[in-house]
């Protein structure tokens, strides 16, 4: 009866609640402890830890700036690869059984797509601390690089949602981000990881204001693409 | 009492081709009404308009009081769904998806759910693609059960499944019926159907032949047999003929005028309907 109660009283709060986002969180592990029944699941989980291991191995190990840029930058598409492969996103028929709202599916994923991105900074993060940056750099880094990285990464699992089982073969990607769409965010993102900046300069903020405006038109597109999609399964 | 579900002349298109057209039927509380008719009839397609799969174009759809044009979510609560296919993610467990899926309904109670497992002797630890499609099946019921639904709908989950099972399922799903709830079912059984159903709908080539109780069934339609000439005579009233090793076969609809010829008569079953109304 309480567990009834709770129920009920989660569906009449907004889309964007504290509760909801938790419970979005434990969907998440639920789902990721799921996928680890599968070979593709255990393959991504050997990717991401493949990712965080090199990623703070190089780090710690003391090679040169430029090294250290390159392989943040091949950490990080690890361990994002991996990320995707396991927290494996897609909802088919489902989606269209299920009694919510569109609007309220698509606050779900975005949520989904927020634990992601706290995954991935986390990740990003960490290889900075490891990498003896300097309290100052180390915080430009944060701010200029792993937020807007992440938040652009945290999207691309939600980007391969796929509403019909094989439907990017038949040619509907309902709720794909559009492939330039996806470029342009990835790209920028990893653009920007290219670059450790050391200064407050314009020239260090150019890449990661591009990069911030960026994955926050992607985030916004993706979830109005989502949300006000007016079609119908059998429509697909 | 407010009919369960209530379908006022509804209609599904796809493109500029009527898929499903004029379709008008009732589900009382406590009943069990079969949707019979051949491949390709608009059985899914009534499914998947019922469930919000397919977009309602012409008419109405109510469940319990709430129009799945305009209140789809409201109308979504009160359904239990089971279907052939593998909708739910298959990597989870049958505890797991009872977690991850019931949060979206208000009503459901995992207590609930893991007691119809266990009631169904299905393995909450198993993982989903694991289960056997019976387990599947019974799976699916219980989760449908779980979150108290009022409208069972059911799309030829049985294919495939031995005839053992088939009844058993039958008699699971009489036992789980009650004054609350209906059950919709879409099938080819026709046998386990004429056992179990109180009223029975038909559809052919994406129209609505009927939409009867099974007495209905019983004092409209009649099967007549007798000689080729006996046959002749009655041609004009038979809305289909066969012919048989030694006699011949008709279906004509009781119209409350003596058939004045020595033939035999008697109640059709559901597969003698579909063969007589649907057939070329």
């Amino acid at each position: 009866m309480e567990e009834r109660k709770g129920n009920s009283a989660d569906k009449t709060k907004g889309n964007f609640t504290l509760g909801k986002f938790l419970h979005t969180g434990r969907e998440l592990v639920v789902e990721i402890r799921a996928s680890l029944h599968t070979s593709r699941g255990k393959w991504g989980l050997a990717l991401f830890l493949f990712g965080v291991f090199i990623g703070i191995h190089k780090a710690l190990a003391g090679a040169g700036l430029e090294e250290k840029q390159n392989n943040l930058f091949l950490a990080t598409v690890y361990s994002t690869i991996g990320l995707a492969v396991l927290s494996n996103l897609q909802d088919f028929k489902l989606l269209y059984l299920l009694p919510i709202t569109r609007k309220e599916f698509a606050a779900r994923q975005m949520q989904k797509a927020a634990w992601l991105c706290i995954i991935i900074f986390s990740v990003i993060t960490s290889q900075f601390a490891c990498m003896s940056l300097g309290m100052e750099s180390f915080w430009q880094n944060v701010f200029w690089k792993s937020i807007p990285v992440s938040i652009s990464m945290g999207a691309y699992p939600l980007a391969s949602v796929k509403p019909v089982r094989n439907s990017e073969m038949q040619g509907t990607k309902m709720y794909h981000l559009s492939f330039w769409m996806v470029s342009l965010d990835f790209g920028m993102a990893f653009l920007n990881l290219m670059f450790v900046v050391d200064s407050w300069n314009m020239y260090a903020w150019i890449l990661p204001v591009m990069n911030y405006a960026t994955c926050i038109w992607a985030a916004v597109y993706f979830y109005r693409k989502i949300a006000l999609a007016d079609v119908y399964y059998d429509e697909l | 009492m407010e009919p369960i579900l209530q379908i006022e002349g509804a209609g599904a298109v796809r493109g500029t081709t009527f898929w499903l057209r004029n379709v008008n039927l009732t589900v009382e509380p406590g009943t069990f009404m079969g949707v019979i008719g051949r491949n390709g009839a608009g059985k899914t397609t009534l499914f998947h308009m019922i469930c919000g799969l397919s977009r309602i174009s012409e008419g109405n759809v109510r469940l319990a009081g709430a129009s799945m044009r305009h209140e789809p979510e409201r109308c979504k609560r009160q359904m239990g769904i089971i279907f052939d296919d593998d909708y739910f993610r298959l990597d989870l467990s049958v505890k797991h998806a009872g977690i991850i899926y019931g949060a979206y309904y208000e009503r459901y109670s995992q207590a609930d759910f893991l007691n119809y497992c266990r009631k169904f002797e299905v393995d909450a630890r198993q993982n989903l693609r694991k289960l056997s499609k019976g387990d599947y099946m019974k799976f699916q019921l219980a989760f449908a059960l779980a979150h108290r639904p009022k409208l069972i709908l059911m799309d030829e989950p049985e294919a495939g499944l031995d005839p053992v099972f088939r009844r058993e399922w039958m008699n699971m799903l009489y036992d789980v019926l009650d004054d609350t709830c209906g059950i919709l079912f879409a099938t080819h059984l026709t046998e386990e159907l004429e056992q179990y159903a109180d009223a029975v709908t038909m559809l052919s080539k994406g129209r609505q032949v009927f939409s009867l109780t099974m007495l209905e069934v019983e004092e409209q339609y009649k099967i007549v047999r007798g000689s080729k000439v006996q046959m002749d005579y009655l041609s004009k009233r038979l809305l289909g003929r066969r012919k048989m090793e030694h006699y011949e076969e008709g279906l004509f609809r009781e119209d409350g005028k003596e058939l004045w010829v020595e033939a035999s008569v008697s109640r059709p079953g559901l597969a003698d309907l579909m063969y007589y109304l649907d057939s070329k």
